[in-house]
C-alpha cells in the first residue's frame, strides 16, 4: 500500500531526480557558504564534514515536518479511495523524505569523498540508526502537527515561527562539545540534538567527544509517534474533503 | 378550495408529512393525522427495519450522523440516516442543494468519517464520482493515475490501461497531467477508471449529465447495461434518468431521510420540497 503511494511520488514530476537533487544543491551550497564564511576548520572540526552532517540532518527534519503536515491538504483527492487513509498519505511522505534526503546525503558524501575532502565514515551503522531515529521522531512530530492543523486553524499560522525557533534546537549549528556544561544539559533535553550528535559521532568517529543517548531519542520517537497516531485518528473524523 | 390553490396545498401537506414521518420515524401516526386530499397518493407506511446482518452482501447505513464545525457554529448535515442497499439495487438520492446528498455519498464511500453511526460496506464500492474529480491526483498524468488506481485496487495494470484508453477516448491527452484537463475530460477519465475496476456498487454524484452526447450514451450503456447487476447510489436531479433506472428513492430534507419504493411518488414529493 505504502509502496504504491511511494511510486506515485516518484513519478510526480518527470525529473524525479529533483527529489534528491534539491537537497543536494542545498547541502552543497551550505557547505561552500560556511566554508567561505568560517574558514575550513572550526574548533578543530573540518568545516566540510560539519556542514555536511549538519545540513543533511537539518534538511531531513525540515522536510519531514514541513511536507508531512502539508501532505494532509495536498492529498485529499486520494482519500476518495477506500483503502487510502490519511495516515497512509503522511507515512508515504515521511518515508519518501527519509529515503530521498539520505540518498542526497550519500551523493554529496561520495562526491566529497572521491575528491578527498572527507574521510571514510567511522561507523555507518550508527549513522543509519541516528537517521532512522530522527525520522521516527520527526515523523511523530509531523503527525501531531498535521492533526493539530486539521483541528484548529491558528496552529497552521504558527507552524512557520515554530519551525524557525526549533532550528537552534536541532543541534545543527554547533557541537555540544563546544558548549559549557549547563547549556549542554539544557540542549540535551531536545531529542533532535541527540540525533544530530549521534549522526556526527558515526561520521567523524572517536576523535571528538559527542553527547547523545540513543535510548532517550528512541523513547521520544516512540512517544511522539504514538501521540501522532492517536491525534491523526481523531483529526480524521473532522476532516472536510471538498 | 379552488382548483388553483390545490398544488400548493398538496405540496404543503406532502412536505409536512415527510417531516412528521422523519421525526416519528416508523410510527404510522403521521399519515392519519392529515385528511387525504382528492388526488393525493397516501404515503406508504414506513418500512420495518429489516434484521441487519453484518457481513452480509449489502450496503447498510445505520443511524448516520455527520456534523461540521463552521464559522456559524456546528451544523448537523445528516441527522440519523438509515437504509440498506442489496446487490444490484439502484437507489436515487433526492434533495435540494445543500440537503446533504454529497455528504451522504462521501460518508458511504468512506471519504470522510461519520460523526456517529455505521456504514457497513458488504459490496465492493466505487469511490464517489463527483464534479470535483476526486480520486485522482491532479499533478499526475492520466496514465499514471490509471496505474495508481489499478494498483490500489489490485487490477492488472496493462489491461486497465488498455480499457481506460479505449473507453475514455482521450488519445494523447492521457499522457498529460490531469490538471490540464477540462471538466469533461476529467469525467471521462474518472468514469473509465471506475468502469475498469468493475465495482459492485457505484456512487454517482450528479455527474451523469457531463460530457458530450456520445460519451453520455456510452456511460449510460456501460453503467446500466453491461453491469446491470451492480448496485448504485445515484444523486441526480434528472427525472428521466431516475425514473428509467432506479428502483428506490431516498428523499433527504434537513438531515432526515425517507426511503420510497415508489420512485415517481418520491420525485413528485421532491419537486414540492
Amino acid at each position: 500500500m505504502i509502496r504504491d503511494i511511494m511510486s506515485r511520488y516518484g513519478r510526480e514530476n518527470i525529473g524525479f531526480l529533483w527529489l534528491i537533487g534539491e537537497p543536494v544543491l542545498l547541502i552543497g551550497g551550505i557547505i561552500v557558504l560556511w566554508s567561505i564564511m568560517k574558514g575550513a576548520v572550526t574548533h578543530g572540526v573540518s568545516m566540510i564534514s560539519f556542514a555536511l552532517t549538519s545540513y543533511s540532518m537539518l534538511t531531513l527534519w525540515r522536510h519531514i515536518v514541513g511536507r508531512g503536515t502539508n501532505a494532509l491538504k495536498l492529498n485529499t483527492g486520494l482519500l476518495f479511495h477506500q483503502n487510502v487513509r490519511v495516515l497512509d498519505t503522511i507515512l508515504a511522505q515521511i518515508l519518501t523524505e527519509f529515503i530521498s534526503t539520505f540518498l542526497s546525503f550519500l551523493f554529496c558524501y561520495l562526491l566529497l569523498y572521491l575528491f578527498g575532502f572527507v574521510d571514510f565514515v567511522d561507523d555507518p551503522l550508527l549513522m543509519v540508526i541516528a537517521w532512522a531515529l530522527m525520522t521516527l521522531f520527526a515523523g511523530g512530530f509531523a503527525l501531531c502537527l498535521g492533526a493539530l492543523i486539521e483541528v484548529s486553524k491558528p496552529v497552521e499560522r504558527m507552524i512557520q515561527p515554530l519551525m524557525y525557533f526549533t532550528l537552534p534546537l536541532t543541534g545543527s549549528f554547533y557541537m555540544l562539545d563546544w558548549m559549557p556544561q549547563r547549556v549542554r544539559d539544557f540542549l540535551l533535553l531536545f531529542p533532535m540534538v541527540h540525533a544530530q550528535e549521534m549522526f556526527r559521532a558515526g561520521f567523524m568517529g572517536p576523535r571528538f567527544s559527542f553527547y547523545y543517548d540513543g535510548w532517550y531519542l528512541f523513547a521520544w520517537g516512540i512517544i511522539a509517534f504514538s501521540l501522532g497516531l492517536t491525534f491523526i485518528k481523531r483529526a480524521e473524523r473532522n476532516l472536510h474533503v471538498a | 378550495m379552488t382548483i388553483l390553490a390545490k398544488p400548493t396545498a398538496i405540496a404543503k401537506a406532502a412536505s409536512r408529512a415527510l417531516e412528521q414521518t422523519a421525526l416519528t420515524r416508523g410510527s404510522s401516526a403521521a399519515s392519519h393525522r392529515f385528511k387525504p386530499l382528492d388526488d393525493e397518493r397516501t404515503l406508504p407506511p414506513a418500512e420495518p427495519v429489516p434484521a441487519r446482518v453484518a457481513g452480509g452482501r449489502a450496503v447498510i447505513v445505520d443511524n448516520l450522523i455527520k456534523s461540521y464545525d463552521g464559522e456559524a457554529g456546528r451544523v448537523r448535515v445528516l441527522d440519523g440516516i438509515s437504509f440498506d442497499i442489496g446487490p444490484g439495487e439502484k437507489i436515487a438520492v433526492l434533495g435540494k442543494n445543500g440537503a446533504g446528498k454529497s455528504t451522504l455519498v462521501k460518508l458511504i464511500g468512506g471519504v470522510e468519517q461519520p460523526t456517529s453511526g455505521l456504514v457497513h460496506r458488504g459490496l465492493s464500492m466505487s469511490w464517489p464520482l463527483s464534479f470535483g474529480g476526486g480520486g485522482m491526483v491532479n499533478t499526475m498524468s492520466g496514465l499514471d493515475n490509471t496505474r495508481f488506481i489499478a494498483r490500489i485496487y489490485n487490477r492488472p495494470i496493462e489491461e486497465t490501461i488498455d480499457f481506460v484508453a479505449d473507453f475514455a477516448e482521450l488519445g494523447k491527452y492521457l499522457r498529460y497531467p490531469v490538471k490540464t484537463y477540462s471538466s469533461g475530460m476529467r469525467m471521462r477519465l474518472a468514469f473509465a477508471l471506475s468502469m475498469a475496476i468493475d465495482f459492485e456498487c457505484y456512487l454517482i454524484d450528479e455527474v451523469l449529465g457531463v460530457g458530450d452526447q456520445r460519451f453520455q450514451k456510452k456511460c449510460r450503456e456501460a453503467l446500466f447495461g453491461k453491469i446491470d447487476n451492480s448496485a448504485m447510489i445515484l444523486v441526480s436531479h434528472h427525472r428521466q434518468t431516475i425514473l428509467e433506472y432506479c428502483t428506490k428513492a431516498l428523499v433527504l430534507k434537513r438531515g432526515r431521510s425517507r426511503l420510497f419504493d415508489d420512485v415517481e411518488f418520491a420525485l413528485d414529493l421532491y419537486s414540492t420540497l
